[in-house]
């Protein structure tokens, strides 16, 4: 380090230490904070799976991966703080955030992605990539200047207390909101026509336009759905913590992530990953520290793109 | 409500920008430059501090200007990346002949504009950017405004916890050049063990850190980690913790009780040097309050004084050259909204400072009656001698 | 106009400008700078333009090659010029290594791009998180090339120095592309992005070729990483950050032409003319701008400038043909 002094020295000593003092687990840790950390590692999971389904619905449906996903899910939030400012009610204002979300992807739908539609195979994945992440790299610079900082819903969430544990009421909003939205997507995919379409579609698309599906229609209507819950998995996570607009591009990356480790065209399979990594990410950070725990996060995604490549494509 | 008459002038000054309009020449407008985090995690420092500066600025050629000439200001948002307010910074200077800058919050951008500032010559006074590492022995274009470094904060932090007899004290530190200075200035100052966290500095949520901490923690160091403070606060009164006292490191108060509400009773102290309870902090603020609609706090006054420092300084040096400029504020005593006169030591350190800790109170102040929060002195430390890196 | 000739004619025409305008601090810097991105465009043509490997990480493989070189350089007590190839080297065989992997396993465009998009956020976190070795974000100054001594000795700014020193390094790997793609290298390049599988059969050995194509790329990205340290005269994370380096590499590549030779520098010029005249006019709103140019470019001139141009000039060298009496 070509430096002097005593900040260097100890730069060095949290490289080694961790994230300053002992990690938790040398010290003692109370069962019941441990349970509350569960719940907060599960609620992030949760919050992982749904960014992690968005990406995968679309990228399935029609090879577009929608770089712009973490993009949507901060509009979402975005929208829903400018409405409460304006006198709004919270939960009113979070529906208005999903919808204005929801109306960015019609409007995406209708233009950027026809285009890049035209195109087949290898071509139009790489198309797909670069304009939705020229979409996400616009989006950005057009809300940093109404929203420059950070921001949160101002709900009141407290503490719930069961047993020893202080569970963070936040946490438990969220999985329940996720919850919620996952199974409804489910019982959408399963039991609804446009649903089972859409599955057509992902298996088979020509045999999806021999029983008379029209594939276009399917897409541009799952892909507004999958901005629907990008916008609802931000509302979600602001419920609990901040949002700016830089953590779009910070949530695309879980995305990207959580769907590589999932198998990128296997729906159940992104929300498990979700789930799975943001518990493991969550207690690692707990544990041991942030640096480590997103560390773990590039080298499960590294692994898993080595180990299973041809799901891609 | 706020009138942006400079920005117009600025907007000018970019576009003349290729051509050196040799702002300190004779004659025309002198060229004061400014490099504020206006989006990004520092952005409520770089607004407020902005607001308070474009207010000085108007007064100040409200008034005649500086010896006939009118000030004209040039505000750029770096977004707190130390190479975009790098290369803004030498544009400023060489192609709009800026005299004096002002406006690095985070101590990346510090540490990073100060060395060119001894690079160009050209004095650079401070927001924030408390590292100790922004100055060293041989700065002389570098000037602290509103932050002591590090290890003078930390001191007078330890004094509270002496004075208090804490013992369970816990710190989240952010993972830049002034989280651990902070680090270092528990670790060289406190009379107890404080259980510390390092958190990116991009952080939104805190609560795998702040679960780290036992619930009987009584004194929550949020001072290391500017970006998140407000989410530490919010964060921890939403997983049950009480601290009796909570410190930062300077946080725009207004937007603490935007975010907190009433919980911002609960312990939040407001580190500042803008002595709020005298006499001329209150006749400004309620100039700003007449002029612009809104509430003078302690960081647009320190937008205020940046701006007031600047145009003393070239009146005094009876010259636009930034050199000599820069003399003139090493050896000027210029008496202003803090609590002393602002002194500084041959490298750029305040002297002499009193360090004011302020919570919060539900009520206006005299000068605001709008408003639905006041600040409530809780201690002043005494004149700090300045940090030497020697 | 051979390709060698048009090469030269490039460099000179880059060596030439600083004697135009001159005097400007800023504009030297602003050169510099487009002269580096030249440099990495030219080397990422070698890995996606030759062999169809997009990499995403020519950000983390600069910062690689500058931690490399500046730290080893501090730590043995030298000049950075001595541990420059030291820089070459990790960051080819890094290079190497993903693309060697890559091949193995017959990863598409695609798969290597979303590979080396993972790894450049996992590097630049790594140089983020090992503060003690790189000084986290805050990063350390790095005068290490002797560019500010060299310059007083000859009268001009230490960044013009870099500047001719880069121009000279701009001309060698044009110069070095055109001779690799007129070789069997070349050929071999050509059969894998027409048909991998072909080729393949034909006994080419893909894996081979890929690998020392990204190596080579690789080399080259982190010679220029020390470059690009040595004109911000600071080493930080932030300099190699995916949408500071690795966005605007693919729109200068793309948008002068993919498997041009002159596609870099054209791209190179027009990215950041357009930089600056965004600069000028609309302060603030220039991410938006270059979103919407990155979207732009893929979706109508994905041919490039170059490619286009010289289509367009053989088109009318055609109709003048035609309209010659029989």
């Amino acid at each position: 380090m070509p430096a002097s002094g005593g900040v260097r020295t100890h730069r060095m000593a949290l490289l080694l230490a961790g994230d300053g003092g002992p990690p938790a687990v040398v010290a003692a840790v109370d069962p019941g904070q441990l349970l509350a950390v569960a719940v907060d590692a599960v609620a992030f999971g949760l919050f992982l799976a749904l960014l992690g389904v968005g990406i995968t619905l679309v990228f399935g449906l029609g090879d577009v991966l929608n770089l712009a996903v973490g993009t949507f899910a901060v509009a979402g939030v975005l929208v829903a703080v400018a409405l409460v400012d304006l006198g709004v009610g919270v939960a009113p204002a979070a529906v208005g955030g999903v919808l204005a979300v929801a109306a960015l992807g019609v409007a995406v739908d209708r233009t950027l992605l026809s285009l890049v539609y035209r195109s087949e195979g290898q071509e139009r994945v790489l198309l797909g990539i670069f304009v939705t992440l020229g979409l996400a790299i616009a989006v950005d610079g057009l809300l940093v200047k109404p929203f420059p900082g950070s921001y949160t819903l101002p709900v009141e969430f407290g503490v719930v207390r069961v047993g020893p544990a202080p569970l963070a009421a936040a946490s438990l909003a969220t999985i329940a909101i996720a919850s919620v939205v996952l199974l409804g997507l489910v019982l959408f995919l399963r039991h609804t026509y446009l649903g089972r379409a859409a599955r057509t579609v992902f298996q088979d698309e020509t045999g999806a336009v021999l029983v008379g599906v029209e594939p276009r229609r399917v897409r541009s209507l799952v892909f507004v759905l999958s901005a629907a819950v990008a916008g609802i998995a931000g509302l979600a996570y602001a419920a609990g913590a901040t949002v700016g607009v830089a953590s779009g591009f910070e949530f695309t990356t879980f995305a990207v992530i959580v769907s590589v480790v999932g198998g990128v065209r296997s729906v159940p399979g992104a929300a498990a990953a979700g789930l799975l990594l943001g518990v493991v990410v969550q207690f690692a950070s707990f544990l041991v520290g942030t640096f480590v725990a997103e560390m773990l996060l590039f080298v499960v995604a590294v692994a898993a793109l080595l180990a299973r490549p041809e799901v891609l494509g | 409500m706020r009138r942006r008459t400079f920005l117009g002038a600025a907007g000018a000054a970019t576009l003349g920008g290729c051509v050196n309009l040799a702002g300190g020449g004779e004659g025309g407008p002198i060229t004061v430059g400014a490099i504020e985090p206006l989006s990004g995690p520092f952005t409520p420092w770089g607004t407020t501090h902005r607001d308070g500066l474009e207010f000085a600025v108007e007064e100040i050629n409200a008034d005649g200007g500086v010896d006939g000439r009118e000030l004209s200001l040039t505000v750029t948002d770096t977004a707190s990346d130390p190479t975009d307010a790098d290369s803004v910074f030498r544009r400023m200077v060489e192609n709009e002949g800026a005299v004096a800058v002002t406006g690095p919050v985070s101590s990346d951008v510090g540490i990073r504009t100060a060395r060119t500032a001894e690079e160009l010559s050209v004095p650079l006074l401070l927001h924030m950017a408390g590292s100790e590492d922004v100055l060293s022995r041989d700065s002389r274009y570098t000037f602290r405004t509103a932050l002591l470094p590090a290890p003078t904060t930390m001191r007078a932090q330890a004094q509270l916890v002496t004075d208090a007899g804490y013992d369970s004290v816990g710190a989240i530190i952010a993972d830049y050049a002034w989280g651990e200075s902070v680090q270092e200035g528990i670790d060289q100052h406190f009379p107890v063990d404080v259980r510390t966290r390092v958190a990116p500095v991009g952080a939104d949520d805190f609560k795998p850190f702040v679960r780290q901490f036992p619930e009987d923690l009584e004194m929550m160091i949020a001072t290391g980690h500017p970006p998140g403070a407000v989410t530490i606060m919010r964060q921890q009164f939403q997983l049950g913790y009480e601290p009796a006292v909570t410190t930062e490191s300077g946080f725009p108060p207004a937007l603490i009780n935007d975010a907190l509400g009433d919980d911002a009773a609960r312990g939040i102290t407001h580190t500042h040097l803008t002595d709020v309870y005298s006499e001329e902090f209150r006749a400004v603020a309620e100039r700003y309050a007449e002029s612009t609609g809104d509430r003078m706090g302690t960081h647009e006054g320190y937008g205020y004084v940046a701006g007031q420092l600047i145009a003393e300084a070239i009146r005094q040096a009876g010259s636009t050259d930034p050199v000599e400029v820069a003399d003139t504020i090493r050896s000027i005593r210029f008496d202003t909204l803090y609590a002393n006169p602002i002194e500084y030591t041959e490298w750029g350190e305040l002297r002499n400072q009193r360090q004011v800790y302020s919570g919060y109170e539900a009520g206006a102040p005299g000068y605001y009656p709008e408003a639905d929060y006041r600040l409530t002195e809780v201690f002043r430390t005494e004149p700090l001698a300045p940090y030497d890196p020697a | 106009m051979s390709s060698y000739r048009r090469v030269g004619v490039a460099t000179g025409a880059l060596a030439a400008v600083p004697l135009l305008v001159t005097g400007s601090s800023s504009f030297e810097r602003t050169l510099a700078g487009l002269v580096v991105f030249a440099l990495l465009a030219t080397a990422l043509n070698v890995a996606f333009g030759a062999t169809d490997q997009l990499f995403l990480f020519t950000g983390a493989l600069a910062g690689v090659g500058a931690y490399t070189a500046s730290l080893s350089a501090a730590a043995l007590g030298v000049s950075a010029w001595l541990t420059l190839p030291l820089a070459a080297l990790v960051a080819g065989a890094t290079a190497g290594l993903v693309s060697w992997v890559a091949a193995r396993r017959e990863f598409t465009a695609v798969l290597v791009a979303i590979l080396t998009l993972n790894l450049q956020l996992a590097l630049t976190e790594l140089f983020v998180g090992a503060s003690g070795l790189t000084g986290g974000s805050t990063g350390y100054p790095f005068e290490a090339l002797g560019l500010a001594a060299a310059g007083d000795a000859l009268g001009v700014s230490g960044t013009l120095v870099l500047y001719y020193l880069l121009v000279a390094l701009l001309g060698l790997s044009l110069a070095g592309y055109v001779r690799l793609l007129d070789s069997r290298h070349g050929l071999a390049f050509a059969a894998i992005r027409a048909d991998e599988t072909a080729a393949r059969a034909a006994g080419i050995d893909v894996v081979r070729y890929r690998t020392a194509a990204g190596a080579l790329a690789g080399a080259l990205v982190g010679v220029v990483g020390v470059g690009y340290i040595g004109l911000e005269s600071y080493v930080a994370p932030s300099l190699f950050a995916f949408l500071r380096v690795d966005v605007l590499v693919l729109v200068v590549l793309v948008l002068g032409g993919l498997r041009s030779t002159l596609g870099p520098v054209v791209g190179a010029v027009v990215v950041v003319t357009l930089e600056e005249l965004l600069r000028l006019l609309i302060t603030g709103y220039d991410t938006v701008v270059f979103g919407a140019l990155l979207i732009v470019v893929f979706l109508y001139f994905r041919q490039g400038i170059v490619p286009a141009a010289e289509a367009a000039l053989a088109r009318w060298r055609e109709s003048g043909d035609a309209e010659e009496p029989a």
